[in-house]
């Protein structure tokens, strides 16, 4: 299976810009886990050194972003500093790529609840944003079309904010953080046939 | 089958106008992977439907013929052939009518760490070695004899080329062609971005290339990304596509469509008139060689009432 191992050290090198630095004073240290013939070895060198690697490697981060960007913008944008910090992180720790928006953001999204039970995010109203996307994000895909006025739970669902709704589903410009709530707020989401409907409960 | 014309590849931004019947267009082509999420094989049921892309679907296969564009088979991965993929595919094809499946001749999977289904990220150069064609014809074949019709399959770009080949690509496309049921969806805009990016000659690459498998031809734009020049589907064709394009279409006689794709987030640079330019050009195209076929378009035009200086 010559090809197959080509093809997974191609893919090894465009995911880990690292690798391929290292692989330009140590090449041969580089590729020692793949089991490659001559000209095999040869053809990767040749491929790790054209300048035009880092652009892979960059369409590999770009193809691994837009999935999370896309679904989550609002809690990218919440996170504020912190959300390269923790994109960084998260593919460090998950370096196989999703390309399904819904998985990938889920993972994401995972990762970021663990981060927050762990100490290692303060709480914030990136969380809002993050159940409020995925829970549309979800309706959006797998909810049927309903006939007017005939919504069912499998149509719907309900979210907590604790900060201000309004402020973290419509952010003002610049660093503004959405107040505090002193009590919990429920939101309803709901598809109808005009697409998704955002109300406030009680 | 007859030829279809000048068709557009289906984003959620163009929902609104496809369904008023607002673009000059004798068919929509669909990415049917849009339409479901993969929970990966074994998982039983694998393929879950998203409801209402599907109605969208059933809305639009009712208005408009429907040809499949699809980005998730891998065909050219060492691992493993998905068939399950395939009968998906298939599947979706008996269903919606949809009169031609393309897809990608790409490896987009490999195995890593035990993980058969590990997702590179992006296309992975190919080598255009005698190995890989010896593993693409019978996958060529089982899928044609799954879908029931060929599958065309789609060049693509590519920044660091396998050095050191048995063949060159136009070379390996042609012995695929001759030696499977495998028919070519030629992409004139990822040419151009290989032209740009390598130093490869479009033109010599076409006059090489057996044009009667090119069956579909996709046109975009793109754009640069530090130094580099990308397949993004930015917007509107450069003029270089045009051109390529008016080469291509009067030569490749078993050709049945012409398909413009852009990326829906950026339908706000390009807009609804700059939108309808596109397809407009591209049938003026088509027509010049094929006044025959894809007259759908003239009478969308006349019943949007496009201004006579825009044909």
């Amino acid at each position: 299976m010559s090809l197959r191992e080509f093809q997974r050290a191609i893919a090894d090198f465009i995911a880990s810009p690292e690798r391929c630095a290292r692989a330009m004073t140590g090449f041969a240290a580089e590729t020692a886990d793949f089991d490659l013939t001559e000209r095999e070895r040869r053809r990767l060198k040749a491929m790790v050194s054209d300048r035009r690697m880092s652009a892979n490697c960059t369409l590999f981060r770009v193809n691994r972003l837009v999935p999370i960007f896309e679904v989550l913008p609002l809690t990218w944008r919440h996170l504020g500093a912190a959300a390269e910090k923790e994109l960084h992180e998260f593919w460090r720790q998950h370096p196989d790529a999703v390309v399904q928006y819904g998985e990938e953001a889920s993972r994401f999204g995972a990762w970021l609840e663990g981060r927050l039970s762990a100490g290692a995010l303060p709480p914030g109203p990136a969380f809002d944003a993050l159940r409020f996307e995925l829970a549309a994000f979800d309706l959006a895909v797998t909810a049927e079309t309903p006939l007017p006025g005939s919504a069912t739970a499998a149509q719907r669902r309900v979210v907590r904010f604790d900060y201000d709704h309004m402020a973290v589903l419509r952010p003002a410009p610049g660093p503004v953080t959405p107040r505090r709530l002193r009590k919990t707020r429920w939101i309803l989401l709901e598809v109808n046939d005009g697409g998704l409907c955002v109300s406030q409960m009680g | 089958m007859r030829p279809l014309g000048v068709g557009v590849l289906y984003n959620r931004a163009l929902t609104e106008l496809l369904l008023v019947r607002a673009l000059p267009v004798d068919y929509v082509e669909i990415i049917p992977e849009r339409c479901w999420t993969d929970r990966g094989p074994g998982a039983r049921p694998r393929f879950v439907e998203h409801p209402r892309d599907r109605d969208t679907l059933k809305t639009l296969a009712q208005m408009y013929p429907l040809v499949a564009h699809g980005v998730g088979l891998s065909i050219a991965s060492a691992t493993r052939f998905d068939a399950e993929h395939v009968q998906q595919l298939g599947a979706w094809r008996r269903r919606f009518g949809v009169r031609w499946v393309s897809e990608h001749l790409a490896a987009v999977r490999v195995t890593a760490d035990g993980v058969v289904d590990h997702h590179a990220g992006v296309a992975l150069p190919l080598p255009w070695d005698l190995e890989l064609l010896r593993l693409l014809v019978p996958r060529v074949r089982q899928a044609a004899d799954i879908l029931g019709c060929p599958l065309l399959l789609e060049n693509g770009t590519v920044l660091t080329p396998v050095p050191d080949t048995d063949l060159t690509e136009v070379e390996f496309l042609n012995r695929l062609t001759a030696e499977s049921p495998c028919r070519l969806l030629l992409d004139l805009h990822n040419l151009f971005v290989n032209s740009v990016n390598l130093g490869l000659d479009a033109y010599a690459f076409v006059r090489g290339l057996d044009l009667t498998a090119v069956e579909e031809i996709h046109i975009a734009g793109g754009n640069e990304l530090d130094g580099i020049y990308l397949d993004s589907h930015a917007g509107a064709c450069p003029p270089e596509v045009w051109r390529l394009l008016e080469t291509v279409v009067p030569q490749a006689p078993n050709l049945r469509g012409v398909t413009f794709e852009f990326h829906e987030s950026y339908f706000a640079g390009l807009g609804r008139d700059g939108l309808r330019r596109e397809l407009i050009q591209a049938g003026q195209v088509w027509h010049s060689s094929r006044p025959e076929a894809g007259t759908t378009q003239g009478e969308i035009d006349v019943a949007a009432g496009v201004p006579a200086s825009d044909r």
